[in-house]
């Protein structure tokens, strides 16, 4: 998958949590908007629906049942748990990296 | 999808595991469940799989496989688990404590922390996790089997107070004897020694366990998070 593939999927998430009265705003993300951290929208309910979200939607977008996608964020390689903060764009270079390789984090 | 509630269970090819399937399938849900071994047993609203609920890659694509098909899954029960013959822990074998927890504590684990994502994302769910008199009664020869249903029982409510805003609840049922399968072969002089240890000192009926389950599992439970309803036995 592009770059702009997986922003358009993170928004599409994003969509869903403002639909689900998940997020106080409808908001239009971009690679410095914060997922986890003291600036991020997301509280820890919010912030997993929107991982299942984006699992979903990549794993609709692979179209492979016998391949689950799921997202580890202590596997994330740009994540740093001492800050313990994620933006979309960190995200979005580790989905693009994984589907780059072809493999699920967790096979 | 199903206008059916849906249910995963694990162990679900014989003894509680397999009570509480058909206990769930005559009560109107659509149950998958999983074990080691294949079941005999079949329905037009049940779905088996074979497999070992200590391989994390095997629990993670049974709970998606679920997922993706019903769209939603609305109650789990956490059933699996190896019992072996009693051991004092000084003469207990290194393979045996490792199986013990493998199968019951990481099996309940994957099973719970896959299931806890779909629930969260749709905002509604019940867990039920089954426990046992050996975790309230330290009874001697145990010592692996105990800790982890120990272990099964502050899991369960660490996830519910973690699931609480989402609306989930998560308990407990503490189980007794029940004469299965597993408990049976454990022989008559260990099954004597542990019914002499309970408030009522008779087997329980898995229909009776079933009906714990149940509650856990309706609407009428919605208050109840974190609780473990100990059968049998007055703790």
């Amino acid at each position: 998958m592009t770059r702009s593939q997986v922003m358009l999927l993170i928004q599409d998430a994003f969509d869903a949590l403002w639909e689900a009265d998940l997020v106080g705003e409808n908001l239009r993300v971009d690679e410095t908007t914060d997922l986890l951290g003291p600036e991020t929208l997301l509280d820890s309910i919010a912030f997993v629906t929107f991982i299942v979200e984006c699992e979903d939607r990549l794993q609709a977008a692979i179209g492979d049942d016998d391949h689950f996608v799921s997202i580890a964020i202590t596997e994330i390689h740009d994540f740093n748990p001492e800050e313990a903060r994620l933006t979309v764009g960190v995200l979005v270079d580790y989905i693009v990296r994984e589907h780059a390789a072809g493999e699920s984090p967790r096979d | 999808m199903t206008e059916r509630p849906v249910m995963l269970v694990t162990g679900s090819s014989r003894g509680i595991g397999l009570g509480i399937a058909k206990h769930f399938v005559s009560a109107g849900y659509d149950v998958h469940g999983c074990s080691r071994g294949s079941t005999e047993w079949e329905s037009e609203w049940y779905q088996h799989t074979v497999l070992d609920v200590s391989d994390e890659q095997s629990v993670t694509r049974w709970v998606r496989q679920a997922r993706s098909r019903w769209k939603r899954i609305d109650a789990l029960v956490c059933n699996a688990a190896f019992a072996p013959a009693t051991h004092p822990l000084s003469l207990t074998n290194t393979d045996i404590w490792q199986q013990v927890l493998r199968t019951n504590i990481d099996g309940t684990f994957f099973a719970c922390r896959e299931v806890a994502r779909t629930m969260t994302a749709q905002r509604s769910g019940r867990i039920v996790t089954l426990s046992s008199m050996a975790a309230a009664l330290h009874i001697e020869g145990t010592a692996a089997y105990a800790a982890s249903k120990s272990a099964i029982v502050e899991m369960t409510k660490v996830l519910a107070r973690e699931l609480a805003p989402a609306g989930v609840t998560c308990n407990v049922v503490g189980v007794s004897v029940v004469m299965t399968d597993t408990v049976t072969a454990l022989g008559q002089a260990v099954t004597e020694r542990a019914l002499e240890r309970l408030t009522f000192k008779r087997p329980l009926e898995v229909e009776e366990v079933c009906h714990v389950v149940e509650f856990f599992c309706s609407p009428a439970s919605s208050a109840v998070t974190g609780q473990v309803l100990q059968l049998g036995l007055v703790t």
